[in-house]
């Protein structure tokens, strides 16, 4: 199942806000992106269109600035609190940029970056935060959106919803997991570690043989797909079948083979690390016969808080 | 060296710092960490080192020395401010001989901390000429120390390689600054936060660099399962050898709970006369905006739980070094007595730490690991130390198989530098790494110092100081925050705006020049290696 972190909302809104104090006075930027944008599109669309997305970019944020704020109200006082004095250090921010700015006319060029709010491309990309978790971001261009929009209709992505498809390659299954307009990033549960993974952005529709009805082969339409993940493994492979296991000599790289007729080493391992919570683990799970044997993480690590440095 | 011994120790320290240095101003409290680390970690390490050479005690032990720790340690303006920082910390400890004349206890390790810092400033300065990578340099050249390199900027591979060109820059520049000053090829790389993906093995290769450093489980978990654990390296496929960290070891020394550095005859690190003397006094040697900061001078010792501390004794916190080494000693004679029966070669036991931990948290750690390098020297034993190089070189037969996906973070994966206080960084880090091979391929033969390959070259160096593990580790860690997210804006923005330049062909040299100033790391770079 899908486990959506609730920062997602919150940072999407703070970069949303960010968006907004940056929209407002890079405007500079934003003609260029735009000049971009017709280099690519034909001349006679691409004046429409660019006028077109920018109001639909802003009436989206302001949606969705709404939304969200209405949502996280409900939840609990303390994150709209929080929310509010966001809202007030933005603004503060940004006034004293441009009072810095006026007065800074000749003086040197004072470095002040935020993070670009977003790029503008469609994609979706994967990474494996455990051997069970995968992380996933997406973007939707504003190209793209408005190619849909003349495509399908004013209303396609009102009736339709974003998924994303996850394709194990390894044990070559699918699914698929409704996401949300809001979220740019998602954590997803796997159930397999140890295989490779691909994931497909896409709409479905929504409402099927209704008057709001989209005309999508399969109710779906695919849009993009992400680089190829290897989830990592996650268990001693033991493995009882194992008959021979292959050396190589690194000065010269020949490769020989070996016979093993037991792994004598890992039938003494609890006697060889001489650790308690080792001995316990391997009696009480009789862990040769189990064939899942996890080692516990107890090792300390520069994720140690102990280094003060960092 | 000891003849046929039934197993071996190697100790294996990773020194790493991020590229801190800020000319602009001197209130940047993140520069101490470097000035604390050479007078904490890395001088005590090296007048270890002098005294065993001098009693002529064999020892061996690697090191992993990071690009930006060997730019910041090789930077004019940081060793100037380094002996601005010895000198005032002389002021101050010779201030608290004064203040501390009634109490003789005190008095007499303020006076330590004269003699310390004024003994740290003659090493520094006459000695080793403000730099001190020629002492680590000379440790290798006589063959007591073997000094491997890292990722050109700790960029954690795990989650950089979906571009694999930007780890295959990372692992280049690497290679390139360590032959810069150590005037030969690295055999070995720390991977930055044992951060190992099988798609690096191609690069490494490439690049000459024949092992890597793992966690446990990138050797236990590896594919097919390594018959010998982490007692014998693996070889992948690829040709990259592998070497685990051995578990019980490890525990020992880094337990928060009955590990060494816990001794109650140590150092007491969290009490300083930052936070215990009264203000006024100690207002100019803290952060400048007038918080209380730890300075260096400590008093006490760890004492016990909950109970008021004690003066630090240097003889006792000697005492329990001897005593821990000889444990330490004790143990790994049993351990690889045991393990040796089962492995066809002599069991190898790879102890890796972080470098600082020895000295600047575990105060007493260089002395300890030179009470023990002795120990083993001259206390009969079936063991010896030795290097992963001498290793490979006495058995260069292992077994096939290819590491785990895996790095040396809380939990063993990726979790450290990707959760939800910091993968919002990622994007733009991947989009950073695409502009960056995008910009190499569009102009792949500009000439050299021409201000456009000037620019290519700065993207290079903000890309790769944006892709710093630390920021994102400092995000999690929850600990100076507000800097680490600012250096992350800083570098993305100057990349972004250096990219936009570029290709609109109109490239501010003024901005430019002002921050190939402020980030002067890799002063050689070549952006074509992104091509």
């Amino acid at each position: 199942m899908p486990r959506k972190k609730a920062n997602n909302l919150e940072n999407t809104e703070k970069e949303i806000k960010k968006a907004e104090v940056i929209s407002e006075k890079t405007s500079t930027k934003k003609e260029a992106k735009s000049k971009l944008e017709k280099k690519t599109a034909t001349k006679s669309t691409s004046k429409k269109s660019s006028s077109n997305t920018k109001k639909e970019v802003t009436k989206k944020i302001s949606t969705k600035a709404t939304k969200t704020t209405k949502k996280s109200a409900t939840r609990s006082k303390k994150s709209a609190s929080e929310k509010a004095s966001l809202k007030k250090s933005t603004t503060r921010k940004s006034k004293t940029k441009e009072e810095s700015v006026k007065d800074n006319v000749n003086v040197e060029i004072l470095e002040y970056y935020d993070l670009p709010y977003r790029y503008n491309q469609t994609v979706v990309k994967v990474l494996a935060q455990t051997p069970t978790t995968l992380f996933i971001y997406w973007d939707i261009s504003d190209s793209d959106r408005a190619n849909f929009v003349e495509q399908y209709g004013e209303e396609f992505f009102n009736n339709t919803k974003p998924v994303l498809v996850i394709h194990n390659n390894t044990m070559h299954y699918s699914f698929e997991i409704e996401i949300d307009d809001f979220a740019n990033s998602w954590y997803l549960h796997v159930n397999d570690a140890n295989c490779n993974y691909t994931v497909e952005l896409g709409r479905r529709a929504k409402y099927y043989n209704e008057e709001n009805s989209i005309d999508l082969p399969n109710n779906y339409l695919y849009l993009t797909s992400s680089n190829a993940i290897d989830a990592p493994n996650d268990h001693v492979l033991l493995d009882k079948n194992l008959k021979t296991v292959y050396f190589m000599d690194t000065r010269t790289n020949i490769i020989t083979e070996e016979d093993i007729t037991s792994v004598s080493f890992f039938r003494n391992i609890g006697k060889i690390y001489n650790l308690y919570d080792l001995h316990s683990d391997f009696n009480k799970n009789n862990w040769l016969n189990s064939n899942h044997w996890q080692l516990d993480f107890k090792n300390p690590s520069s994720g140690n808080p102990s280094s003060t440095f960092k | 060296m000891k003849k046929n011994p039934k197993g071996y120790v190697s100790f294996v320290l990773h020194a790493h710092l991020p590229f801190v240095h800020h000319p602009e101003n001197d209130t940047y409290l993140e520069e101490q960490w470097l000035f604390e680390a050479i007078s904490e970690t890395y001088i005590p390490l090296l007048l270890n080192f002098e005294k065993l050479e001098k009693e002529n005690v064999d020892f061996r032990i690697t090191m992993s020395m990071t690009p930006p720790l060997l730019n910041m340690l090789d930077n004019k303006l940081l060793q100037d401010r380094y002996i601005k920082y010895l000198k005032t910390h002389i002021e101050l400890a010779k201030k608290e001989v004064d203040r501390n004349s009634e109490n003789i206890n005190l008095k007499n390790l303020a006076q330590y901390y004269v003699d310390r810092y004024t003994n740290d400033l003659h090493v520094f300065k006459d000695i080793y000429k403000c730099n001190i990578i020629t002492g680590f340099k000379h440790f290798q050249d006589i063959g007591v120390l073997e000094i491997i390199t890292c990722g050109a900027t700790h960029g954690y591979f795990p989650i950089l390689y979906i571009n694999e060109k930007t780890i295959r820059a990372q692992i280049a520049v690497g290679v390139q600054t360590y032959e810069k000053y150590f005037g030969r090829k690295p055999r070995g790389i720390w991977l930055p936060e044992c951060g190992y993906v099988p798609e690096s093995d191609k690069y490494l290769r490439e690049f000459g660099i024949q092992y890597i450093i793992t966690e446990t489980h990138g050797i236990l978990y590896a594919n097919p399962i390594p018959i010998y654990g982490t007692f014998a390296p693996i070889v992948s496929p690829n040709g990259v050898v592998a070497f685990g960290r051995d578990m019980e070891s490890s525990r020992q020394v880094w337990s928060s709970i009955n590990g060494y550095p816990g001794d109650y005859n140590y150092r007491e690190f969290y009490r300083d006369i930052g936070y215990d003397a009264p203000y006024d006094y100690i207002k100019p040697y803290i952060a400048c905006n007038g918080a209380r900061v730890p300075t260096g001078i400590k008093y006490y010792r760890i004492t016990g739980k909950d109970c008021p501390k004690d003066y630090y004794n240097i003889q006792w916190a000697w005492d329990s070094i001897n005593k821990q080494a000889g444990h330490f000693f004790d143990s790994r004679q049993a351990q690889i007595s045991e393990a040796s029966k089962f492995t066809k070669n002599p069991p190898i036991v790879l102890c890796p730490y972080d470098a600082e931990l020895y000295g600047h948290w575990w105060y007493e750690g260089p002395d300890w690991l030179y009470t023990l390098f002795k120990k083993i020297y001259y206390d009969k034993c079936d063991f010896d130390l030795i290097t992963p190089s001498e290793y490979i070189d006495k058995y260069p037969q292992m077994q096939v198989s290819t590491p785990c996906r895996s790095s040396w973070g809380a939990n063993g994966y990726s979790e450290v530098w990707l959760n939800q206080t910091n993968d919002y960084v990622h994007r733009h880090l991947h989009i950073a790494g695409d502009r960056m091979v995008e910009l190499a391929n569009l102009y792949p033969n500009e000439p050299k110092d021409s201000l456009r390959s000037n620019a290519l070259n700065q993207c290079a160096r903000e890309l790769l100081l944006a892709q710093s593990s630390d920021w994102l580790f400092i995000i999690t860690n929850g600990t100076m925050v507000d800097y680490a997210k600012k250096r992350i804006k800083d570098h993305i923005g100057r990349f972004t705006k250096l990219y936009f330049q570029i290709k609109d062909d109109k490239i501010d040299s003024e901005f430019l020049k002002k921050i190939e100033n402020y980030d002067c790391i890799f002063p050689e770079i070549d952006y074509k290696i992104y091509k």
